[in-house]
């Protein structure tokens, strides 16, 4: 169990030296190790989750499935794990996926030069400019080493698509391909009737590197990967006419993902348009309104007359307002009323019959749109509102008044039944959320903007993770699609780094270092020792990748303690082919692989992460306190 | 006295253990939460390390003065005051300001042998100065390549902003700064012209058609549609019956736009905010408008363009005030989208984008970064440059004790003070190497150079100028019994190049200040203290 750290109040320190003179070590890299070693569980095909509970209030407890939750819970003041949180959010904003990984790296590679520094005593600038030239160099012959997805020797030589599909199910057990997901993905527009995927076939689809690679990328969670898919066939359904070898990009901007509490988390499942949850009261609005194309428009920021577009600071005083006739008093407008009957009557003039709003919706014009037949979905959220606007090239609005024809666009509502797996649409079947009052709607537009990913659990608490895990699929899978090529996975990257390693470090004596230094004149620093110093600090880089493939094949309880996982690492290690050695049961055969660009800026941001805390030597505290 | 002696001894160990691009980094955080910052550059340390002590606020706040002034050599302050705090403290100091005028007068004389001539024709000297301050701060965590890429890009941003022949009078130019986090240092840039942040698409601007030379209007006042307080003076206006005061200012706007389009104009940049429902107008007439760019995009930008900035929407713009603009292009760097105003005057506007990974190594970058540039600048003024790596404070270290040495008659100075002095100038030079390095002075041109073993072939001194192999004789830094030739020779020629240079006017006023700081303090008897009793 994991206890939660409780902050140290009382005396802020001045200045606390970080090197002590005592075995441990580095005080910062520590508490980097420390931070970050509850992630060790958390990688690999088999995840370990924690609970975490409060020691003093039992009722408040939480699942961490990830790294990035264990370090949102972690109370540790110390700088070193705020600059891990830091950089893991940093890094999670542009790649979304690989924080765990990006944890047990860094931790790794802190106990490692912990002891390089301690035992080894290497000094401090050459420790940083040999793991700097190391990690550069691994990543060199990584690139060297990425899969490229038109590659054609992996298409298959089959022509009809359903047997290839069915063939590929038949060899893994593998229903990536269910067939009416098949189906499905290609009919959603009202109006076109179910027929066969036959007459509309998308060409890639039959492209079997695309399956295995997706498959490859699930990592121990084939649920998140189905549903990437799912919202990745139907985003490309409308890019047909490319070709075989070009794949079209995956936008992660326009998903939106609901929670909801079901049987099972196969009941999973990803609608084409977005579930908005409107009151009861519009039910028979939507019923009126279910079938036919109609048209909608968005608005963001607040639909009240007091609402105005950010930046707008409003009339100081000191400014008045003088009338023609000073006789007459200043007529005041019956403002709000005003504004609504404006309102109502610019969005009757453009036959509006949808609303979209980020924010709320001014009561009396609610009830405005109620008698007019006019649906109002409001709280929406503004990437959703962006992501929207940029597929169907139409604007987002600030106010009323600025509407015209052109912002404007088409979509069509279904009641969402949330029972079906499959959410088609279905008349007269509104299935009611008693608890909250409100029903399911769907709303579709002619492209698919919008997909909505309804992730599906009968525990409540296991919720979070199963979104976190959802997004690390989808970026993985997104990233993949974005740059074409892949890495192969399953330790076969680090393990082609450990090899390297090796190499360069027999390699260092025998060369002269030629490149040593560019231009800069250079020190006689420590004469002969520097060459096993140089040794000391890529073995330090390699333990930290054994330390890494070690727990993740210790989470796949595939084999029997440490020792018998380090003599793999060491078999594989010396053997010349690239074995996958991260397995687990379920999983023998299929091939497993890795986004090339989240996975080498991972590693770099751990190893200067790490670097970064080791060339700090003391802590300043700034802040007031009379005691010190 | 020793309350003293206690109270700078904190800061000397900060300061001593940050020194150069050796020096540790600190993590600085509030202790109440926030943000950690980690650094070694005396910008952020000096301002952290506010003490309550009365001597040591003294001595920072003439530190922090410094290096407001001149940007380099803060820590540099910080140590050498201190020193000679600690080591004239039972001896009096009248003789420090006189030995410190006698160093400066040997800096600045014709026969001084440990500065360099640096002018804007010699791009090698230029590049060692730009590439010593690149290398001094650790945390930027730069290798070596990326240190010469990013030495040779902020040289080619200074030089941009200094203007050519035709425009000699205006003045430097400027280079904005912009970092962008996520990327790794290798896509850190120079692009002539302004870089803009973009809030809107950026593609919505490829996708308009501006032609080659088109009019800019920069608008420094809010278009949001509120008016902004008039301070004493009351403002007032006509405002037709029935109108509210909002409809009164959207009706002004449109006003305005409707002068602006009669204009021709085909840009406009407002440094605050512009009312949608004028922006949609704008737009529908083919107008790009660039809204919220805050005040330091400003300047560059009247710079570029030459266009004046309009205050007011009452009244009509002169023509007079607009500016000219060749092309706006978008740019992604990483994942954040800009874009490129350029000119087709040569103007000395561009901007340098710093990337890198983590945000502390940023920030630490744009601080080395700017230094740099300020370095430069000041090598306009006074186009010399020190030799770095500690060679200078040794070279005047054995200049003070040989000068004091030989002709004690004309100096009226104790040997003891000349002793102190010339120890706290190698001290410093030594604080360079961590902690166990023996340090050496050759004998023909009194540069120093540290190593941690025996060998003493192809040794060669810190900054690059004693080259090793040229008979060179190596003896230990510091007092000696007998008294040291202080011969030397003349600076070769041509110089040896890479070289480390520390910029001339940074060091000369950091001598300076640090001497008068320390005779203030040693000077100081009593310290009087207002408490505020409430």
């Amino acid at each position: 169990m994991l206890r939660a750290h409780w902050l140290r109040r009382g005396s802020v320190i001045r200045s606390r030296p970080m090197t002590t003179r005592n075995s441990a070590g580095h005080l910062g890299l520590r508490n980097l190790s420390r931070a970050a070693s509850p992630a060790f569980s958390f990688i690999g095909p088999v995840k370990f989750y924690k609970f975490l509970h409060d020691a003093e209030d039992l009722s408040n407890s939480y699942l961490l499935a990830s790294g990035l939750q264990v370090l949102r819970h972690c109370d540790d003041a110390s700088p070193s794990v705020h600059l891990l949180t830091e950089a893991v959010q940093h890094y999670r904003g542009i790649h979304g996926c690989g924080c765990t990984s990006l944890m047990v790296l860094a931790a790794a590679w802190a106990d490692a030069f912990n002891d390089c520094l301690t035992a080894d005593a290497v000094p401090v600038d050459v420790l940083v400019n040999a793991a700097l030239k190391g990690l550069r160099s691994c990543k060199d012959v990584i690139i060297s080493h990425a899969i490229k997805l038109s590659d054609t020797s992996l298409l298959p030589s089959m022509t009809d698509p359903r047997a290839a599909v069915r063939s590929e199910m038949d060899q893994t057990g593998y229903t990536l391909w269910d067939r009416d997901l098949y189906r499905s993905g290609v009919v959603i527009c009202k109006g076109n009737s179910q027929t066969m995927a036959l007459t509309r076939e998308l060409p890639w689809a039959r492209n079997k590197t695309l399956h295995s690679i997706a498959h490859g990328l699930a990592h121990g969670d084939p649920n998140g990967m189905k549903l990437a898919m799912e919202v990745y066939s139907i985003q490309a359904r409308q890019q047909l006419g490319s070709s075989e070898c070009h794949y079209p990009n995956l936008n992660s901007s326009c998903i939106a993902v609901k929670h909801s509490l079901a049987r099972s988390e196969n009941e999973s499942h990803v609608v084409d348009g977005y579930i908005a949850s409107v009151p009861c009261e519009n039910l028979p609005t939507c019923r009126k309104l279910v079938g036919r194309n109609i048209r909608a428009i968005m608005f963001s920021g607040d639909l009240t007359p007091q609402h105005r577009h950010l930046g707008f600071k409003g009339m100081k005083g000191g400014i008045g307002a003088l009338t023609t006739k000073p006789s007459l008093p200043f007529l005041k407008m019956k403002g709000d009323q005003e504004w609504s009957m404006r309102a109502l009557s610019a969005l009757v003039g453009l036959s509006v019959n949808v609303l979209f709003v980020e924010g709320t919706v001014f009561p009396s014009l609610l009830l405005d749109f109620f008698h007019h037949g006019i649906l109002c979905v409001d709280r929406m959220s503004m990437d959703l509102l962006h992501a929207m606007s940029e597929v169907l090239s139409v604007k987002v609005l600030t106010y009323v008044v600025q509407a015209k024809e052109s912002d404007v666009f088409e979509v069509s509502l279904g009641f969402a039944a949330s029972n079906n797996r499959r959410c088609v649409e279905v008349e007269n079947t509104a299935q009611h959320n008693e608890s909250e009052n409100q029903i399911d709607i769907i709303i579709r537009t002619v492209q698919p903007a919008v997909q909505t990913v309804v992730l599906c659990s009968p525990v409540s608490v296991k919720l979070p993770a199963l979104d976190d895990a959802f997004w690390a699929c989808l970026n993985r899978l997104s990233w993949v699609l974005k740059e074409g090529k892949a890495l192969p996975g399953a330790g076969i990257t680090e393990m082609i780094c450990l090899r390297h390693l090796d190499q360069m470090s027999q390699t260092l004596g025998t060369v002269q270092h030629s490149n040593r230094q560019v231009s800069f004149p250079k020190q006689f620093s420590s004469g002969g020792h520097e060459l096993a110093h140089h040794k000391m600090v890529l073995r330090a880089l390699a333990r930290g990748w054994r330390s890494y493939l070690a727990a993740a094949v210790a989470n796949t309880g595939m084999y029997n303690g440490g020792v018998e996982i380090e003599a793999l690492i060491e078999r594989s290690v010396a053997c010349e082919r690239n074995e996958p050695i991260i397995r687990c049961f379920s999983d023998l055969k299929a091939p497993v692989f890795d986004a090339l660009t989240p996975k080498l800026e991972g590693w770099q941001v751990a190893l200067e992460l790490v670097v970064l805390i080791l060339q700090a030597d003391a802590e300043i505290v700034t802040g007031v306190n009379a005691r010190c | 006295l020793s309350r003293r002696k206690a109270a700078l001894g904190k800061l000397y160990k900060v300061a001593r253990s940050s020194y150069g691009p050796n020096g540790k980094i600190k993590l600085i955080h509030n202790g109440l939460g926030g943000i950690t910052v980690a650094s070694s550059a005396s910008q952020v340390l000096l301002p952290a390390l506010d003490r309550g002590d009365m001597l040591s606020r003294f001595l920072l706040e003439s530190a922090r003065a410094h290096v407001q002034r001149c940007s380099d050599g803060g820590l540099f302050v910080l140590l050498f005051s201190v020193m000679l705090v600690q080591g004239c403290l039972h001896l009096g100091l009248e003789s420090i300001i006189q030995l410190c005028q006698l160093c400066v007068e040997y800096l600045q004389s014709d026969c001084c042998r440990c500065r360099v001539q640096v002018d804007l024709s010699n791009l090698e000297q230029l590049l060692s100065l730009t590439r010593t301050v690149m290398m001094s701060k650790p945390a930027c965590l730069l290798t070596a390549e990326e240190a010469e890429t990013m030495t040779h890009l902020v040289l080619q941003a200074f030089l941009r902003t200094v203007p050519d022949g035709a425009n000699a009078g205006q003045g430097l130019g400027m280079t904005v700064l912009i970092s962008v986090l996520g990327c790794g240092v290798e896509a850190s840039r120079v692009l002539p012209g302004l870089l803009v942040n973009t809030t809107t698409q950026v593609d919505h601007f490829a996708s308009l058609q501006v032609p080659k030379e088109f009019l800019v209007a920069v608008v420094s006042t809010s278009l949001a549609g509120d008016i902004l307080e008039g301070g004493d003076e009351v403002l007032s206006y006509e405002v037709p019956l029935g109108m509210d005061e909002e409809q009164a200012v959207l009706s002004m706007l449109f006003r305005f736009g409707e002068w602006i389009v009669a204009a021709g104009v085909r840009l406009m940049v407002c440094q605050r905010v512009v009312h949608p429902l004028l922006m949609q107008v704008l737009q529908d007439k083919g107008i790009v408008v660039l809204h919220r760019l805050g005040l330091e995009v400003m300047d560059p930008l009247l710079r570029l363009t030459g266009a004046r900035p309009i205050g007011s929407f009452f009244s009509e713009p002169e023509s007079t005030t607009y500016g000219v603009l060749r092309s706006l292009e978008p740019v992604k760097i990483g994942c954040k989208d800009f874009l490129l105003l350029q000119t087709s005057r040569s103007v000395p506007v561009c901007t340098l984008v710093l990337c890198h990974r983590t945000d502390a190594s940023l920030n630490e970058l744009k601080i080395v970064c700017k230094v740099a540039e300020h370095l430069l600048q000041l090598v306009l003024k006074q186009s010399y440059a020190l030799f770095g790596g500690g060679c200078t404070e040794s070279h005047l270290a054995t200049f003070v004790r040989h000068q004091v040495c030989s002709h004690l008659t004309r100096w009226a100075v104790k040997v003891l003070f000349a002793q102190n002095f010339a120890s706290s100038l190698e001290n410093v030079a030594k604080s360079l190497k961590p902690d166990g390095f023996l340090h050496l002075v050759d004998n023909k041109y009194v540069n120093n150079s540290s190593l941690m073993v025996s060998t003493l072939e192809g040794l060669h001194c810190a900054c690059g100028l004693a080259v090793a192999n040229s008979n060179l004789s190596w003896c230990t830094l510091g007092p000696t019994e007998t008294e040291r030739k202080f011969e030397g020779q003349a600076l070769p020629a041509t110089l040896p190049s890479p070289l480390l240079l520390d910029s001339f006017s940074a060091r000369i006023n950091a001598l300076l200040v640090a001497v008068e700081t320390a005779s203030v303090i040693l000077e100081t008897k009593l310290i009087i203290e207002e408490s505020h009793l409430s």
